[in-house]
C-alpha cells in the first residue's frame, strides 16, 4: 500500500521584522505520488515548497492521538528542500511547525485527508504546500518590497448593507426610524470581520426579512403620504390622468434616486412606472387603487440591488477602476457614518466634485465634526474588540454585581470612552491604550474602585490603563467563574498586535491532565503550557495572559487567586524583543508604545473600510497608511481623516 | 392521546391531537388544520428531520456498550430507551476533517472540508424534495445564532452560502400559521403584489448582471436564487404555501414584534427550554402539515455559550454558571465531577431529542406515525470534546423512514469514515446514491442499516 500525502499550511507573511496574521485554513493542491518498497520502514519524504522565510521547521511523527509521544522528531532549516523521516508503518499523526525567530508563525494542516496518515512500508511522499484564504497555492516567494509595490486595490464589489447601515439608510430616507433589522438573518463574523462582504451574501431568509421590512416602511409612509408626496390630491385621479403620472414620476425620481444613492438610469424610472401602473386592476378605483400601486413601488425600490448593496463598481482608469462620484459619496458616508450621504455629498456628487482630493478632505473634516460621525464608532468597535461580549457573556451566579444594567454602562464605557479621547480630546493611540482615567458611566466605579471627577474615573495606580483594563473586555474575555488566561491571550494578540493565532492541529492531539480546583488559575493553565508540543503556540499566548491574572473573570483588580496572584507575563517579539512586564497596568502601557500594535490598530481600521481581510499586497498599503496617519504621536482623528480618503480606497481592481 | 386523519387528501381536515406526552410535558394541545399541501406528504413519501446539539459526546456513556440488538442504553442516551426499536447507533464513525469545532461544525452536514462547496445535506435534500412546499427545508434553531460566528455554522446553500438558521418561532409562526381574520382576498392581494415585486426585481438583478459581467456573479446568483425560492414558495399550495391553521402552544413566553435589547428575549439563556418546547412542537407541525419535507433543528451551536441550569437540568447541573463549551473540557474521563456534569449536559439534550421524537410518534399519517414516515438524523460537530478529535462521532438514526430503516440496531466500527452515514440517509429518503459530499472520503451507504 502506499500513501500519497498532502498537507497545507495556514498561509502567514513575513513583512519587514513584523508577521502578518494567518488567514484560514483552505484546500490544496493534490501532492504527487512516487512510492516504492524500499524496507520494511515508512519512509516520509517531506518535500518544501514554500520559501524560506522560516528559521526552524519542526516535522513531528507521533502517535495518532497524542503528540505527547513522538515516534521522530526532527527539525529542519529552511534552506533543506526534502528530508527523509523513517517510522515502522502504521497509523500516525504528523504535525509540522513553522517557526521565526522561534516563535511558531503556524502549523501545518492536512486537507481532503484524514488528520491521521497509515504509513505504509516504502515512502510516504508529503508535500507541503502553503495555501491562501481562497484556496489558492502560492509557490515560493519573497516578502513583498513595498518601496517597488504600487497601490493594491480592493476587489470590484457589490457590498450588502449591514444591519446599522440598513437602519439609518431607512431613517435618512423617509424619516422614519423603525426597528426593522431585528427580525433579519443575523450577521456572522468571520475572522473578526463582521459581515465579511466575500461571505455575506442574500438568501430567501434575508429576502424575505427584506420584503417584511419594506412593508413595514410604505405602511410607515401610507401613514403620513402628504410627507413624501406634495400632489397628493392628483394621485386621487384615474391612474392614467396625466396629472397622476406626472405626480408619481417625480415621486420615483426623487425617492428612487435617493434611496439607490445614484442618479436614476431611465430604465429604471421607466419599469419602476411600469410596475405602479401595471399594478393597477380597477383603474377607477381610486385612492385604494393608489395605496396597492404605491405599496408596491416602494417595496420594488427598497428591494432593488441599488438599494440594498453598496456599490463599489467604479468605471475604467488605467489599470484599475476608479469610484464614481456617487460610489465615493457612499465610501464616505457608510465609513464615518454608517448612514447614506447627505444632501451636501449628493450635491457635490451631482456637480462631479467628489473626484477632487481637496473636496473629499473638506467633507471628511466635516463629517468628522459631525454627532453622526460618533455613533458610527461603535460597529467599529464592536468588530475590532467584540465588545458587545460584555452584553451577554456568562458570568457565576455569586456576581451579582454584573447585572444587566451594569453590563450596558461598561459596553457604554468603552464607546464612550474612544469617543471621546477621539473626537473631543483628539489624542493618540499611546493615550488611548495608557489613558489613567475612563469614562464614568452608571455604576461602573464599583468594578474600578476609582476617583470620581467630574465625567471621569481616575484609575487606582498600578491596576490598570487605558482601553486594556476595560472590564468590556477583561469579562468578556474570561470564564464564568475564572478568569482565562488564554482567552485573553489570544484576545491580545489578535486584537492588538494582528496576530492570528491557529487552532491546534488535530495532529497534535494531546491529553491535557486533570484539573486542580485548589490551584489558581495560573498554575491551572501553566500544566498544559508545560507540554513540550502544546508549549510551542502557548509560550506565545500564555504570556500574555498570564500577566493580567492580576484582573478577576469580571475585570476588578485583584491580589489573591486561592493563592497571591503573580502577575508577571511575557509578550514575545514585540516591535522586534521579547518583552517582560508585571500585570495588565504594564501590558496596557507596552502596548501603547509599541509600533506593532499601533499598525494593528491601522489594519483593524482597514478591514471595517473594506470589509475585507486584507490580502498581503495590500500590507504595502497599510504600511503607507501607517507610514502616513498611525505615526506615534498622530491623533486618532487623523488617522481615521486620513485613511478614510486614502486613495487605494478610491480604485478597484 | 387520539389522533384523526381522512384519508382524503384535497379536503381541509381537522387534526385534533392532545395529551400528555410520556416526559411530564405540561399537557398541550394542538389544534391543527391542514390543507392540500398535506397531498405533498402523502404516506410513503420521504420527510428528514435534521437535530444538532453542540460540543460532541462521551462515546463510552453514549453508545450501547455491545453491537447488536439494542436492549439498554448508556446513561446519557438513556432517554432515547423508549425509541430503542426505530433507533440505529453506530459507534466507531469519525470525521475526516480538520480544525477543532469549526472544522467539524462545517464538516457534520456537508461530508466536505472543500471551505468553498460547503453544500449541507438538509438543503441538499430540500432541494430536492421541496417542490411545492413553502419551504424547501425549514432550518429552526435555538439560540443557534447567539454568540456565534461564520466559522460555526452547519447549513450550508448549494451555492456554499451559510444558510441562515431560524431562532425566532414568532417570525416562523407568522409565516406559516394561518393568521386568523384575514380574509382569502387580503392574502390574494398581497400575493399579487409580492409576485410583481419579486418579478421586477428580478428582471433588474438580470439586468445588472449582465451590465456586471463577471463582476459579482456568484453573489448575484445567489440572490436571484433566494428570490426564485421565494417566488416558487409564494404560489407553493392554492392556500397560499403549505400552513398550518390554528394553535401554536407559546408557554407563557412573549416574544414582541419588535425584538429589543443584546440579549433579547429569544436570546436569554433562561428561555432556551422554552423556546426548544416550542421550536419542537413548530417544527414537528411544519412536517405534519406539509410546510416542508426537510427540517433542521439546531441547539445552541459550536463552543456553545448555553448555561444548562434550567428547571428540567439533572440535579449535578442545578445552580450550574458555566458555558456548554466550558463544561465540554471535562478534564478526562478520570475526572468524576466534570465527567458528571457533561454527561448530564448531554443527557438533557437526548431528553430534548426524546420529546421531539415523542411528537412525531404521536403524531399519525394514516395509520402510520411521522416517525414511522421519516429519518431523524442527530448529529454534534466534534467526538470528545475535551480532546477535540473527531473519533466516534455522537451520532444516531431514528425513524421508520417509510421502511427504508433497518432499525433497532448498535453497529461497531473501527474508524469508519462518518461520510457513510451520510449516503446511508441519503439511501433512507429514497436516493440511493454512492458519495456525498467529498466523494473521496467514502462510498457507499452502511448497508447495514437498510433494509
Amino acid at each position: 500500500m502506499r500513501v500519497t500525502l498532502k498537507s497545507i499550511a495556514l498561509l502567514g507573511f513575513v513583512f519587514g521584522f513584523q508577521i502578518f496574521g494567518g488567514l484560514a485554513l483552505v484546500s490544496c493542491q493534490k501532492g504527487a505520488s512516487k512510492g516504492r518498497q524500499v524496507s520494511d520502514l515508512a519512509v516520509v519524504k517531506v518535500k518544501r515548497l514554500n520559501e524560506g522565510q522560516y528559521d526552524r521547521i519542526t516535522l513531528t511523527i507521533h502517535k495518532p492521538d497524542d503528540a505527547t509521544q513522538p515516534a521522530q522528531q526532527q527539525e529542519f532549516s529552511p534552506q533543506v528542500e526534502s528530508l527523509d523521516m523513517a517510522t515502522p508503518p502504521g497509523r500516525y499523526g504528523i504535525s509540522l511547525i513553522y517557526s521565526l525567530k522561534g516563535i511558531p508563525v503556524y502549523t501545518t494542516f492536512q486537507c481532503g485527508n484524514p488528520p491521521h496518515f497509515e504509513l505504509s512500508a516504502g515512502t510516504n511522499q508529503i508535500d507541503i504546500y502553503v495555501c491562501d484564504a481562497d484556496g489558492k497555492t502560492i509557490g515560493p516567494r519573497s516578502p513583498v518590497d513595498c518601496k517597488k509595490s504600487d497601490l493594491e486595490p480592493s476587489p470590484r464589489q457589490l457590498r450588502l448593507l449591514s444591519h446599522l447601515q440598513y437602519h439609518n439608510t431607512i431613517r435618512e430616507l423617509t424619516g422614519l426610524d423603525l426597528n426593522l433589522t431585528a427580525d433579519f438573518p443575523k450577521e456572522v463574523k468571520s475572522h473578526g470581520i463582521v459581515s465579511r462582504s466575500d461571505l455575506t451574501v442574500v438568501t430567501a431568509s434575508h429576502s424575505e426579512a427584506f420584503h417584511k421590512a419594506s412593508e413595514k416602511v410604505v405602511s410607515g409612509m401610507l401613514s403620513q403620504i402628504s410627507r413624501y408626496l406634495d400632489c397628493s390630491d392628483a394621485l386621487k385621479t384615474d391612474i392614467r390622468a396625466p396629472e397622476h403620472q406626472q405626480c408619481i414620476s417625480r415621486f420615483i425620481e426623487k425617492f428612487a434616486s435617493k434611496a439607490f444613492r445614484s442618479p436614476l438610469a431611465t430604465q429604471d424610472r421607466d419599469q419602476l412606472l411600469g410596475l405602479y401602473n401595471g399594478m393597477s386592476t380597477a383603474p377607477n378605483s381610486g385612492r385604494q387603487d393608489f395605496t396597492e400601486n404605491y405599496r408596491a413601488l416602494v417595496i420594488a425600490i427598497l428591494n432593488h440591488p441599488r438599494f440594498l448593496y453598496r456599490w463599489e463598481i467604479g468605471v475604467t482608469q488605467g489599470a484599475y477602476f476608479q469610484l464614481n462620484d456617487w460610489e465615493i459619496a457612499s465610501h464616505l458616508s457608510y465609513t464615518l457614518w454608517s448612514g447614506p450621504p447627505d444632501d451636501p455629498l449628493i450635491g457635490l456628487a451631482e456637480k462631479g466634485q467628489l473626484k477632487n482630493p481637496s473636496v473629499v478632505s473638506q467633507q471628511v473634516k466635516r463629517m468628522l465634526a459631525d454627532p453622526k460621525a460618533k455613533a458610527a464608532t461603535e460597529p467599529f468597535l464592536r468588530q475590532w474588540l467584540g465588545i458587545d461580549g460584555v452584553l451577554s457573556v456568562n458570568k457565576g451566579a455569586k456576581h451579582t454585581i454584573f447585572s444587566s444594567n451594569l453590563r450596558e454602562s461598561l459596553y457604554q464605557e468603552t464607546v464612550d470612552f474612544f469617543n471621546d479621547m477621539t473626537f473631543e480630546r483628539q489624542t493618540s493611540f499611546r493615550h488611548l491604550m495608557s489613558a489613567e482615567f475612563t469614562t464614568n458611566r452608571g455604576e461602573i466605579n464599583k468594578i474600578y474602585n476609582g476617583r470620581l471627577q467630574s465625567d471621569l474615573i481616575f484609575l487606582p495606580t498600578n491596576e490598570r490603563v487605558g482601553l486594556l483594563g476595560h472590564t468590556s473586555l477583561l469579562a468578556t474575555y474570561a470564564d464564568a467563574e475564572e478568569s482565562n488566561p488564554i482567552k485573553r491571550g489570544v484576545f491580545v494578540l489578535e486584537k492588538f498586535l494582528c496576530r492570528d493565532i491557529p487552532p491546534p492541529p488535530p495532529a497534535l492531539m494531546v491529553k491535557p491532565p486533570p484539573r486542580d480546583p485548589n490551584a489558581n488559575a495560573r498554575d491551572r493553565f501553566a500544566q498544559h503550557s508545560s507540554n513540550a508540543q502544546c508549549k510551542i503556540c502557548h509560550k506565545q499566548i500564555d504570556g500574555i495572559g498570564f500577566g493580567m491574572e492580576d484582573m478577576d473573570e469580571i475585570g476588578r483588580f485583584r491580589s489573591v487567586d486561592n493563592t497571591p496572584i503573580d502577575s508577571s507575563g511575557m509578550i514575545l517579539n514585540l516591535d522586534g524583543k521579547d518583552q517582560a512586564f508585571q500585570g495588565t497596568a504594564e501590558l496596557g502601557k507596552l502596548l501603547s508604545q509599541s509600533a506593532e500594535a499601533r499598525r494593528c490598530f491601522v489594519i483593524q481600521y482597514h478591514r471595517y473600510i473594506t470589509g475585507l481581510l486584507e490580502t498581503q499586497r495590500q500590507q504595502c498599503n497599510i504600511q503607507k497608511i501607517s507610514e502616513n496617519f498611525g505615526v506615534e504621536g498622530s491623533s486618532l482623528k487623523s488617522t481615521l481623516e486620513g485613511m478614510v480618503q486614502d486613495a487605494s480606497f478610491f480604485i478597484r481592481k | 392521546m387520539t389522533s384523526i386523519m381522512k384519508t382524503a387528501l384535497t379536503r381541509r381536515k381537522l387534526l385534533q391531537l392532545s395529551g400528555m406526552t410520556a416526559l411530564s410535558i405540561p399537557l398541550l394541545r394542538t389544534l391543527l388544520e391542514c390543507d392540500e399541501a398535506v397531498a405533498a406528504v402523502a404516506q410513503g413519501s420521504s420527510r428528514a428531520l435534521f437535530i444538532y446539539y453542540p460540543d460532541g459526546n462521551l462515546a463510552p456513556l453514549f453508545f450501547p456498550k455491545n453491537p447488536g440488538r439494542i436492549t439498554d442504553l448508556p446513561s446519557i442516551s438513556g432517554p432515547l430507551l423508549p425509541f430503542k426499536d426505530k433507533l440505529s447507533m453506530v459507534r466507531g464513525l469519525e470525521y475526516l476533517t480538520t480544525g477543532s469545532h469549526e472544522g467539524g461544525a462545517a464538516f457534520c452536514l456537508t461530508g466536505s472540508t472543500n471551505k468553498s462547496k460547503l453544500y449541507s445535506i438538509d438543503n441538499y435534500l430540500g432541494d430536492r424534495l421541496g417542490d411545492g412546499f413553502k419551504y424547501k427545508s425549514l432550518r429552526l434553531g435555538v439560540g443557534a445564532n447567539f454568540q456565534s460566528g461564520a466559522e460555526k455554522y452547519i447549513s450550508y446553500l448549494s451555492s456554499g452560502a451559510i444558510a441562515p438558521v431560524q431562532d425566532n418561532p414568532r417570525i416562523v409562526f407568522n409565516e406559516f400559521y394561518q393568521v386568523p381574520g384575514r380574509s382569502a382576498a387580503e392574502i390574494s392581494i398581497e400575493q399579487q403584489r409580492k409576485k410583481s415585486v419579486l418579478d421586477y426585481t428580478i428582471r433588474s438583478l438580470q439586468s445588472i448582471q449582465n451590465q456586471l459581467g463577471a463582476v459579482e456573479k456568484a453573489k448575484l446568483d445567489q440572490h436571484l436564487t433566494a428570490l426564485r425560492d421565494m417566488e416558487k414558495s409564494l404560489f407553493s399550495s392554492s392556500s397560499g404555501g403549505g400552513s398550518c391553521g390554528g394553535y401554536l402552544d407559546w408557554r407563557g413566553l412573549e416574544i414582541s414584534e419588535e425584538l429589543k435589547g443584546y440579549p433579547n428575549v429569544i436570546e436569554r439563556n433562561e428561555n432556551f427550554e422554552t423556546l426548544s418546547e416550542i421550536m419542537a412542537d413548530i417544527m414537528v407541525q411544519a412536517l405534519q402539515c406539509g410546510v416542508t419535507p426537510v427540517g433542521l433543528l439546531q441547539w445552541s451551536h459550536a463552543v456553545s455559550p448555553t448555561v444548562l441550569n434550567f428547571q428540567s437540568v439533572p440535579t449535578v447541573l442545578q445552580g450550574n454558571a458555566s458555558g456548554h463549551h466550558d463544561l465540554s473540557h471535562y478534564g478526562g474521563m478520570g475526572n468524576q465531577s466534570g465527567v458528571e456534569k457533561f454527561s448530564a449536559c448531554q443527557f438533557w439534550f437526548m431528553t430534548q431529542l426524546a420529546k421531539v421524537l415523542e411528537r412525531l410518534e404521536r403524531t399519525k399519517i394514516g395509520d402510520q406515525s411521522l416517525l414511522d414516515q421519516s429519518m431523524v438524523f442527530a448529529t454534534t460537530e466534534v467526538g470528545d470534546p475535551d480532546l477535540h478529535h473527531f473519533e466516534d462521532i455522537g451520532c444516531l438514526v431514528v425513524g421508520g423512514a417509510s421502511g427504508r430503516h433497518a432499525a433497532g440496531q448498535s453497529l461497531q466500527f473501527s474508524k469508519r469514515s462518518y461520510n457513510h452515514m451520510l449516503i446511508t440517509l441519503l439511501h433512507m429518503v429514497g436516493m440511493p446514491q454512492n458519495t456525498f459530499g467529498d466523494g473521496s472520503l467514502g462510498q457507499g451507504p452502511i448497508g447495514e442499516l437498510l433494509k
